[in-house]
């Protein structure tokens, strides 16, 4: 499902951020990626995302190498990938109900769709209560709760999620951990970037390990 | 179609969360097309002076006496064919004569004395009342001077050539103010659209998170260029309806003469569309260039 050969990406630092990593990512895995600050777990699920361009190497996402998608034609291959932030990035001015509406109705469903849709992944979540609160008016853990909603709408097959426990406590960590696990379950593959060595070891999932940009350990390969 | 109906709901969106700014942009639009439209309607009235004064205006053909009959027909038929041409009718040595001494003037008095008659034939040939008429005329006039058996060509030269000095003079400042207006109004949409996109910056990142493709995303700001060009010209010549009401017998008042029988001219409805059309285009424009922008800095 996702496949990284050889993979480089340099900023503008004398250690690349990812270095020669090759990875290969099976329909339906759930993949934890992990490893300290700075090792390069962001940039690599930034390249998958198509948000930053690869500067040696090949990604194939669903078939497809995304070096080679241009830019007017990224939106194809995110309508297949949900993203979930650590810093959520809902809309602050727009209900928490018109946040997750937002994904359908980009991808062309009609109005009638996008709201059925929008109210499932809602119910999903445990949020269809707090539709027409703002952002700001939800706990953190709401929040998080809300970007994933918006992530799983339109069902993409990938759900990247970059350390969206970051900003939680324990007791809110666990209860994404559990929604993400929910997810994966009804046969989404997941990527989730996270240093909580708590909530990887309780999720018992593949473990990717990276440090310095390159690719140390990957245990659980499989599972 | 789902899309565009998505695009026009952000469209909505936008114009409500930011109405200051889109207020702002439409009345200095307002104000750039109110005075692109009273050049225009400035431009409308020296036309429409131009025909008056072409339907007034006669040329004198007057003819050699040896001129035969067949060779007047055919300078006749010659001159019917000319497009600018409205009607040709003869006046006969003896008609000239006639008309001279109905005058009842002294050198009319004098003529009597003569035993010949010295007075020319001429053709009378009146022009259509059109403002082509004015530029083609000296060509007109060139050309029927080069027939044979023509021996002067009269009309009236002096206030003619005048007149076109001053509609050259009014078209070569029609296209300046009109380019002008035109590069102000790229500039007032795409500088708005400019400042909205910047605004709205965490709000686009979201939806390129979300997978809206650029046609999406940028559809709504083309739309608000095009709403905000064509709502600067829809106020605009409302700005100008008013004006005339209101100052409109006045200038009729000072300047009656000058207008003529049929008053003041307000712009016409093919003008009016035109200008609207104008005003949406470049309004479209202002935004492309600023998207151009966006999306150059931008990936994805």
């Amino acid at each position: 499902m996702i496949q990284l050969y050889h993979v480089t990406k340099r900023y503008r630092r004398p250690i690349p951020a990812l270095n020669d990593v090759t990875l290969q990512i099976d329909k339906g895995e759930f993949v934890c990626v992990t490893g300290p600050s700075g090792a390069g777990k962001t940039t690599l699920l930034k390249l998958v995302f198509c948000e930053e361009q690869v500067d040696q190497g090949q990604i194939i996402v669903l078939g497809r190498n995304i070096a080679r998608v241009p830019s007017r034609q990224v939106h194809t291959i995110r309508r297949s990938i949900g993203m979930v932030y650590q810093d959520f990035r809902l809309l602050t001015t727009r209900s928490l109900f018109d946040n997750v509406l937002l994904v359908p109705r980009v991808a062309g469903h009609a109005p009638s769709e996008s709201h059925q849709r929008t109210l499932t992944a809602l119910r999903l979540v445990g949020l269809e209560h707090k539709r027409a609160a703002l952002p700001g008016e939800l706990s953190a853990g709401e929040q998080q709760r809300a970007c994933i909603a918006r992530a799983l709408v339109n069902e993409p097959p990938i759900l990247l999620a970059d350390e969206p426990t970051g900003n939680l406590d324990e007791e809110l960590t666990w209860e994404i951990g559990a929604l993400l696990q929910k997810i994966h379950l009804k046969g989404t593959t997941v990527i989730l970037a996270t240093h909580n060595r708590g909530l990887i070891t309780r999720l018992g999932c593949r473990v990717v390990t990276l440090k310095d940009g390159g690719l140390v350990k990957d245990e659980g390969s499989g599972r | 179609m789902n899309q565009l109906g998505f695009c026009l709901e952000e469209l909505a969106r936008h114009l409500r969360e930011h109405r200051g700014v889109v207020t702002a942009a439409v009345v200095t639009m307002t104000l750039a097309f109110l005075l692109l439209s009273l050049f225009l309607m400035l431009w409308v009235n020296v036309q429409a002076m131009t025909g008056a004064a072409t339907e007034e205006l006669a040329l004198q053909v007057y003819l050699r006496d040896e001129m035969d009959a067949a060779e007047r027909e055919r300078l006749k038929e010659k001159l019917t064919r000319e497009p600018v041409v409205q009607s040709v009718s003869f006046v006969s040595k003896e008609d000239a004569l006639a008309r001279f001494k109905a005058q009842g003037d002294e050198q009319a008095a004098l003529l009597g004395g003569l035993e010949t008659n010295p007075l020319p034939a001429s053709f009378e040939v009146r022009l259509r009342p059109d403002p082509a008429v004015m530029a083609e005329l000296p060509n007109l006039v060139n050309r029927v001077q080069a027939e044979s058996g023509v021996e002067l060509v009269r009309y009236g030269q002096e206030w003619v050539g005048r007149f076109r000095v001053v509609l050259s003079f009014l078209y070569a400042l029609g296209l300046g103010v009109g380019a002008v207006m035109a590069v102000a109004v790229v500039a007032i949409v795409s500088n708005t659209i400019r400042f909205l996109i910047d605004a709205r910056r965490n709000d686009i990142a979201v939806l390129k998170i979300v997978g809206a493709s650029h046609g999406v995303i940028a559809l709504p700001y083309v739309l608000e260029g095009v709403f905000l060009g064509a709502s600067g010209v829809l106020l605009a010549i409302g700005g100008m309806a008013g004006l005339i009401a209101w100052f409109g017998p006045m200038l009729e008042a000072a300047g009656g003469f000058l207008l003529g029988r049929s008053g003041l001219h307000f712009l016409p409805l093919h003008l009016m569309a035109s200008l609207l059309a104008a005003g949406a285009v470049l309004g479209g424009i202002g935004s492309a260039v600023a998207l151009r922008r966006h999306f150059g800095m931008t990936t994805g």
